[in-house]
């Protein structure tokens, strides 16, 4: 998850991200033993919930980057 | 299993399992009747005559009422219980989570020695596994090969260390244990040393046996030669509990 996660936000991310990441979370959630394992997923699912469109913009960057269009200034922070 | 509840009071319980009433005494968990009554629960890290573990969580199974997912090889059966142990949803975690096995480390089938006598693999192919979609990490492991007759091949370890509790449990040498955290965890033996060095080990290959994997095997087979051999051990662990 962390590795898909940065990729994303280095602009390297791939539409294919999204739906890998939100099973990944789901998975880790629902197949856990201890609250770590329950709970840790949370920010991730959260901000795919409500901030899904940072992730289409830095995967849509990721695009242009690849195409050598140059990076757009976008509205989140991010690293 | 040891399960200190069949000593005290068997008590005779009547379940559903998949729309199936069954019934069992209590102090038996899911996976044992579900067993009993030929529904198979896919597992990796539980073997009959050790104790159970629940780390691979693939035995998972929905129980009605409880929002949460429970594994079968840990959960005792109660009065009433209803038992879901296979269902899309399960199917797909399961796929999931020996996807991730795959993932973790080089599990490359047709260049072990285990090929086709692994369970790991014989499980990827019924659970219908064609291809791993999630990227690869390939870290690259040791291998131990400093022991005459055995190999331990870090990089086909899954981690379920059956290794780790027949050498406790059966053997009671405890010359293995896992180090490190979360996927970088290792086998070890004695104090992080070469197998080769570990005076512990009384080398009686039991650990080699109950590897589901390639990950630890005898020395000197070549590809998909290497067939485990572990009837010895429900034997084994019925003897110890029959002799006072």
């Amino acid at each position: 998850m962390r590795e898909v996660l940065t990729r994303i936000c280095r602009h390297r991310g791939d539409p294919a991200d999204l739906p890998l990441l939100r099973s990944l979370c789901d998975m880790l959630k629902a197949t856990s033993l201890c609250g770590l394992g329950q709970s840790a997923p949370n920010p991730v699912l959260s901000t795919l919930k409500y901030f899904e469109h940072e992730y289409h913009e830095l995967i849509d960057a990721a695009a242009r980057k690849a195409n050598g269009v140059p990076l757009p200034v976008l509205s989140g922070g991010h690293s | 299993m040891i399960s200190p509840a069949k000593h005290i009071a068997a008590q005779s319980l009547t379940l559903r399992i998949n729309e199936k009433d069954v019934s069992c005494t209590s102090g038996q968990t899911i996976l044992e009747v579900a067993r009993e009554h030929g529904i198979d629960i896919p597992t990796l890290c539980f073997l009959d005559g050790l104790t159970m573990w629940g780390g691979c969580r693939l035995c998972l199974v929905e129980i009605a009422g409880s929002s949460k997912l429970h594994a079968a090889c840990a959960t005792p059966c109660t009065e009433g219980m209803d038992i879901t142990t296979h269902s899309p949803r399960l199917h797909a975690y399961r796929k999931m989570i020996v996807e991730l096995l795959f993932s973790e480390r080089n599990h490359v089938c047709s260049v072990c020695v285990s090929n086709d006598n692994c369970e790991l693999q014989a499980l990827a192919q019924s659970l219908g596994i064609t291809h791993v979609g999630l990227p690869y990490r390939y870290p690259a492991q040791s291998v131990d090969s400093s022991h005459d007759r055995f190999r331990l091949d870090h990089n086909r370890c899954i981690l379920c260390t059956r290794c780790v509790r027949v050498c406790q449990e059966i053997e009671g040498a405890r010359t293995k244990d896992v180090k490190g955290r979360g996927i970088m965890s290792l086998i070890t033996h004695d104090l992080d040393q070469p197998w080769e060095e570990a005076e512990s080990c009384t080398s009686c290959g039991k650990c080699v046996h109950v590897c589901p994997t390639g990950a630890l095997t005898d020395k000197g087979t070549a590809v998909a030669e290497m067939a485990k051999r572990r009837q010895f051990l429900p034997y084994l662990a019925q003897m110890r509990e029959t002799i006072p």
